[in-house]
């Protein structure tokens, strides 16, 4: 008997449910029932750093073109007989997808016709349907997806920084490929990865809004099929601690130059307790509350733009600050002049508490929407997280715990900017 | 529901979410004299209150309100400029420790417009001049998102004369001519004559938000406000067309398009006829450009209702613009003979109810839906719209795309390819 785990949060009074189906597929649902509609997502863990993997009945690796989670992703939509997007046209049913470095997710939001909207998701996704014909087809459309990204300031600037932090991670490559490594992409390619990746065990189920969990599981559990066990091994090359190149420039046809200034941080994965301090640290640092915002901002290094974040990527952490500015490298220093000076004095305890109270409202805010909590639901689920725990590490963190993260953390001699000029 | 002469208040109690949002928006005519300074205002403003004297103060005590967000912003909508200043923030019952916070959230709002940190009774030079400075590097950045700045081109092109024609921004050259002394002159003109709506979304106590708002309104002297009037062209009498060269790989084009339908009289109709056309995945641009020539990512049709004017935007290389033209213009065509089944109409109107429901699940969205109804005839509710796109035909789908007429074609594209 199938049976949902429920996990309740005294600081938010709410509830979701947790299980993990017989055919290995995590499913969690979020109860919204004062809520007209429902986002759903159905997610592999299978990202464009994927590119080099065996089964373990095979000898060797197979290492696959760039790009080809995300031209997976496009060409699952379409089916023998139609595309996914005509059927979810009889719904109502609002519906995309997106590829990133380590998942690829399927969704849809509704306010009606869940049932018909949830069928047609879990079919597409299972029931993969690649020929010659349609994979030339999308060349074109992602050759010009490509071309758009290559024109976008913000797209590059990020990852001309991966490509000078990262010496042979997969994380440097680019996610939609480029058009000569999506050329190389064959139907028989496709469904090898297919069948590596989207196996049950390596697929989540996220639904939040105005469903229950035995409605979600109704539909979902004479859908969902059974697949042999395969163990996958996916070969994660040694990076170097050391960065490739401190500064990296690119032309592009800018009014004003965009910046990333990276710090390649740490291998392994990160922790709720770590996750939580990285966060409360890097706003602590340079939100625009603190001194090192004040100064840049009357200083006419940053504007508006300017921010700060962390990508938390199967083993590697990146922290990034990045935005416009006529003077990056001049940004940097200050940078790296402030982050010194909080190592050596710590961080005011008051900049602490109001940064704490501003993630922890961040946080509450990320879980205020469907699509927030499906998408929360699943991005903790791929890092080994969960969301009310998240919530109350924030509540417990201390000012020790940030100074000593910050102790470890965002060294220069790990670092990279990244310019688009 | 009008207190004080010139203001609307629009209270939304709701006690499902965690969030709730407060936003004041001041109206004007959009005009190339007055846009740079009115855009200024809304940042210059947001940036601190006399009791919160500067940005740092200011956003410590945000941050200390759960990370509250009080932010001043410009829009246009049509022919209008819209001031903006809104506070969002999570609901009092979600507090660490049970601290209520709306109260404090709605007075900042009302302080960081009535009471500014003056010097002489001037706004302080210095946040001028850093303000100016923040203005024209996003003057200066409009041109890295090739595909915002060819749709802002577009319009400013087809709408040369109108005033949704002019950059909301201003340019540089009227940003550099502003002072404390004017600044602080249009501060007190705009809350003396620019029509103040107020909309409030969330838990938070609606009568104390109008109670605060109407006293902090109370001194200044209202002058009766009008809101601005719009120009609408029906039709084009024939189509211009306009080339930018600039340094980039993927060409972009852009379409403009005149209809006789807007605000004023029926937008809704215009907005199924653009869902049909291009607004879904399984719209016409989609299916054909997109999917079945493979000419291009995006390829797609949005309906501005304030000027009853369509665009279509697409991303694509030089040498497929002929053919994703006459696509685009063979599929309008289509549409205009009656080519659309009942089953295309029936899912375009499915699409549209649904993203109509959706906006009732955010503070935000359902704070925009009334707000983006400020020139129409008739404010409708969610439902009341869903209804009006449910009674049309194939008739009226038919008859409105035949009004649709071509008025300018742009492309942002490298010099050489042409």
């Amino acid at each position: 008997m199938m049976q949902f785990e429920k996990h309740y949060s005294e600081r938010l009074k709410e509830s979701y449910y947790s299980m993990t189906h017989p055919t290995g597929v995590r499913i969690f649902v979020y109860p919204k029932p004062e809520y007209k509609g429902t986002f759903a997502i159905y997610g592999a863990r299978c990202g464009s750093v994927d590119d080099n993997f065996r089964l373990s009945d095979e000898t060797e690796f197979t290492r696959v073109p760039s790009g080809i989670a995300h031209f997976l992703e496009h060409k699952l939509f379409e089916n023998e007989d139609c595309d996914a997007f005509a059927k979810y046209a009889k719904t109502g049913a609002n519906a995309n997808a997106f590829t990133s470095f380590d998942r690829t997710c399927y969704l849809f939001s509704c306010t009606d016709n869940f049932r018909e909207s949830f069928e047609i998701l879990l079919d597409f996704v299972q029931n993969p349907y690649f020929t010659e014909e349609t994979v030339k087809k999308e060349q074109g459309i992602i050759g010009q997806e490509i071309k758009m990204y290559d024109d976008d300031a913000e797209w590059c600037v990020t990852k001309n920084l991966f490509h000078a932090l990262y010496s042979v991670h997969p994380i440097r490559l680019d996610i939609a490929g480029t058009v000569e490594s999506i050329s190389e992409i064959t139907a028989d390619l496709l469904y090898r990865c297919y069948n590596s990746f989207y196996h049950p065990s390596n697929m989540v189920i996220s639904v939040a809004g105005n469903v229950t969990p035995e409605e979600v599981l109704e539909i979902a559990d004479p859908l969902l099929k059974e697949a042999k066990p395969v163990t996958l091994e996916c070969a994660v090359p040694d990076e170097p601690d050391e960065i490739c190149e401190s500064t990296v420039r690119q032309h592009l046809d800018v009014g004003i130059p965009l910046f990333s200034l990276g710090f390649k941080d740490k291998f392994g994965e990160l922790t709720t307790a770590e996750s939580v301090a990285m966060d409360i640290m890097l706003e602590a640092v340079s939100a625009k509350w603190t001194p090192l915002y004040r100064r840049l901002l009357d200083s006419e290094l940053i504007n508006n733009s300017f921010s700060a974040g962390y990508l938390n990527c199967r083993g590697t952490q990146t922290a990034i600050f990045s935005g416009e500015s006529h003077q990056p490298e001049k940004v940097r220093e200050v940078i790296f002049e402030e982050i010194e000076r909080l190592r050596a004095e710590g961080i005011d305890p008051e900049v602490f508490e109001c940064t704490k109270r501003a993630i922890y409202g961040q946080y509450v805010s990320a879980l205020a929407s469907n699509e927030g909590i499906a998408n929360a639901i699943a991005d903790c689920t791929f890092n080994g997280m969960e969301i009310y725990s998240i919530l109350d590490e924030v509540a417990r963190v201390t000012l020790d715990d940030v100074n000593e993260m910050l102790k470890v953390r965002l060294r220069a001699d790990k670092s990279a900017l990244s310019i688009i000029e | 529901m009008n207190n004080t002469t010139g203001i609307s208040f629009r209270i939304i109690p709701e006690t499902r979410f965690k969030t709730s949002v407060i936003t004041l928006t001041l109206v004007c005519p959009l005009s190339s004299d007055t846009a740079a300074a009115n855009s200024l205002l809304p940042h210059l403003l947001s940036r601190a209150c006399s009791k919160y004297p500067d940005i740092t103060a200011l956003k410590r005590k945000l941050a200390s309100l759960y990370g509250a967000v009080l932010s001043g912003d410009v829009i246009s909508i049509g022919d209008a400029q819209l001031l903006r200043f809104t506070v969002r923030s999570i609901d009092d019952r979600y507090t660490m420790d049970g601290e209520k916070i709306s109260v404090e959230c709605a007075q900042l709002l009302s302080d960081i417009l009535t009471s500014p940190p003056l010097a002489d009774g001037l706004f302080r030079s210095d946040f001028i001049e850093s303000e100016k400075r923040l203005q024209c590097e996003k003057i200066d950045a409009q041109i890295n998102d090739k595909v915002s700045y060819s749709t802002r081109r577009c319009i400013e092109l087809m709408c040369e004369g109108e005033p949704f024609g002019v950059n909301p921004l201003g340019d540089k050259e009227a940003v550099g001519a502003l002072n404390a002394e004017n600044m602080t002159e249009l501060w007190t003109r705009v809350l003396r004559t620019y029509p103040v709506h107020l909309t409030a979304v969330g838990s938070m106590d609606g009568d104390a938000v109008k109670r605060a708002f109407t006293e902090a309104f109370s001194s200044v002297d209202r002058a009766s406000c009008k809101l601005p009037s719009h120009i609408f062209i029906e039709k084009a009498d024939k189509a211009r067309e306009f080339t930018d060269y600039e340094d980039v790989t993927q060409s972009k084009l852009v379409l403009g398009f005149r209809t006789p339908f807007n605000c004023t009289n029926d937008p809704y109709i215009m907005r199924l006829v653009s869902a049909c056309f291009g607004g879904t995945a399984h719209s016409r641009l989609f299916v054909n450009v997109r999917e079945k020539m493979s000419l291009c990512y995006y390829c797609s049709s949005s309906y501005f209702s304030s000027k009853g004017i369509l665009l279509v935007r697409s991303g694509l290389e030089s040498e497929n613009i002929e053919k994703a033209k006459t696509e685009i213009m063979a599929q309008l065509a289509d549409i205009q003979n009656g080519g659309l089944t009942d089953e295309e109409i029936a899912n375009a109107k499915m699409s549209l109810r649904n993203s109509f429901l959706e906006s009732l699940d955010s503070p935000r969205a359902t704070e925009l839906w009334y707000t983006s109804q400020m020139f129409d005839s008739t404010v409708l509710s969610v439902e009341e719209a869903c209804a009006k796109i449910d009674s049309y035909t194939k008739e009226d789908v038919t008859n409105a795309a035949r009004a649709i007429s071509l008025d300018t074609v742009y492309l942002l594209t490298k010099r050489g390819e042409q």
